[in-house]
């Protein structure tokens, strides 16, 4: 169990897919100018990577080595045209929000990097577990990412129920002469990015320092 | 071999698995999916239609100028239609054919053609005239709405070519509406503010009673801020004693030959003979600018003999 903790926990942090092993990036960069469009793409993300991992992880034993990468291909790529139909039809606002990415997770490195680094060496709880905690560690990081951005770049922080487009909050934290457009951009997706790897880099360095000094 | 044939049903055991998963998926949020397509679209087809039931149906067109194809059940059929005109921002209609091939409505969505000109495209005098046909007549363009209806009718052609294929009607599809010689309307007040058109006076001939003005005015292009391609139009206008026009003519043009210079004719230069400047004179389907800029200067020959 405590290895399945430590699994979960260093998705978040130390091997977060997207500041710390840099996976992902481009749909991140792309779709992180909102928080609903971060938590929208963050959950079709924890789906088809927690599913993938689970299916692959059973059926490692089974699947012959030769044929491993288009198998776990067709896998992730029928658990991201589901993921697909179900936004479209149950959340069309998100749906046309995130537009082609949803697709574009089939080929999201994190997925397939989980699942031929992770899911088929490991058990089904574990590789669950991975699953999940690198879904959220990518979550987090588009969060973090899109909270920047949607704060500086609108000034406004704003959530919406993806069902239904009510309003769930809304304020404005910055006045409109004060925002920085730039942040809408992508100049302000790769610096907010940048800010964020290093700091991250930077947290990771000086707790293995201080593990080495004791 | 076997290992080969071992690997090929592995694979191919995989793909139908995936397979049947996506067809179950499919086949409970397609229906959810194609509902909501007519939902968001249903609000318009009402306008049309109301209270019909409405399917959408597959749209075979490749112009790119038809949006969607819906079926009000038992009623008729209607297109979402878009294509551009003098803005840059693509304008979208719909059009409606019913069953027997009547013009069943006729609705803009979104426009920005300039009010008073495109716009007129969707006012109930292009409406009214548009449902009175059917779908195998030729479509008529607009006076001083050219190049608006010019795309309208482009989009409402291929709707018609649809329309006309799904229910078997035979129509003449090169057919072109006939327009009058000179098709003129939109008339222009001789008083109404024509200061784009900058007219200059440029001779004042005295010939009897009557007094010779010759005028230089901006054309289609210099009123749009094209001078590079094109050059002002000169006419010659005679105000007779009674401060009402005698005539007017074109000595020099300056817009795009085959388009402004429809209005050289007799027949337009008649309507001149006889205002005053509190008449309004009609401009040239196709050759509005050109024929403004023969009101703005008949209006500085008339202002500058009333000055005298």
């Amino acid at each position: 169990m405590s290895k399945n903790k430590s699994s979960f926990s260093k998705g978040l942090i130390t091997e977060n897919p997207v500041f710390g092993l840099y996976l992902g990036i481009c749909s991140t960069l792309a779709i992180s100018t909102s928080l609903n469009n971060a938590l929208g793409m963050g959950v079709a993300v924890i789906f088809v990577l927690t599913f993938s991992n689970i299916i692959i992880s059973m059926m490692r034993n089974i699947i012959p080595n030769e044929i491993r990468i288009p198998v776990y291909i067709v896998i992730i790529a029928t658990l991201v045209t589901i993921v697909e139909m179900l936004i479209h039809a149950y959340a069309p606002s998100l749906y046309t929000a995130l537009g082609a990415f949803i697709s574009l997770i089939v080929v999201n490195c994190i997925i397939l990097g989980r699942a031929e680094a992770f899911a088929s060496k490991n058990g089904v709880l574990a590789s669950a577990m991975d699953g999940i905690s690198m879904g959220i560690g990518y979550t987090l990081s588009l969060v973090v990412i899109s909270l920047i951005r949607q704060i500086l770049g609108t000034g406004i922080l704003s959530l919406a129920n993806p069902f239904t487009d009510a309003t769930i909050f809304s304020f404005t934290i910055i006045p409109e002469t004060y925002i920085i457009s730039m942040f809408k951009d992508p100049t302000g997706a790769f610096l907010t990015f940048a800010c964020c790897a290093a700091a991250l880099t930077a947290y990771v360095n000086s707790k293995k320092k201080k593990e080495a000094s004791k | 071999m076997k290992k080969i044939a071992y690997l090929t049903c592995f694979l191919a055991i995989v793909c139908a698995v995936a397979g049947g998963a996506l067809t179950l998926v499919n086949d409970m949020t397609a229906p959810i999916i194609d509902s909501m397509a007519i939902e968001a679209e249903k609000a318009n087809l009402e306008l049309i239609y109301p209270g019909a039931e409405f399917s959408e149906i597959e749209n075979t067109d490749d112009s790119g100028l038809i949006l969607g194809i819906y079926e009000a059940k038992d009623k008729g059929y209607v297109y979402k239609l878009q294509n551009t005109g003098y803005s840059s921002t693509p304008y979208q209609f719909l059009i409606a054919f019913n069953l027997d091939g009547t013009v069943g409505g006729y609705k803009m969505l979104q426009s920005s053609e300039t009010n008073g000109f495109g716009a007129r495209a969707w006012e109930d005098e292009y409406t009214n005239t548009i449902l009175g046909l059917t779908s195998s007549d030729a479509f008529p363009l607009l006076s001083g709405a050219t190049v608006t209806t010019t795309g309208v009718v482009e989009a409402i052609d291929a709707a018609k070519a649809h329309f006309n294929a799904l229910q078997g009607i035979e129509y003449d599809e090169n057919a072109v509406a006939e327009a009058p010689a000179l098709a003129t309307g939109n008339p222009v007040a001789l008083n109404s503010d024509l200061s784009a058109y900058n007219a200059i006076i440029d001779n004042e001939t005295q010939d009897g009673d009557n007094t010779k003005y010759t005028i230089t005015v901006y054309g289609f292009g210099l009123v749009n801020g094209q001078s590079s391609e094109y050059q002002e139009n000169v006419f010659e206008v005679v105000i007779d004693a009674n401060a009402t026009v005698d005539s007017i003519i074109m000595t020099q043009f300056g817009d795009t030959a085959g388009i402004g210079d429809k209005i050289d004719t007799a027949e337009y230069y008649d309507l001149f003979k006889g205002a005053t400047i509190d008449s309004s004179i009609d401009t040239v389907t196709g050759a509005t600018f050109t024929s403004t800029s023969a009101i703005a200067a008949a209006q500085a020959a008339l202002n500058a003999a009333a000055g005298q």
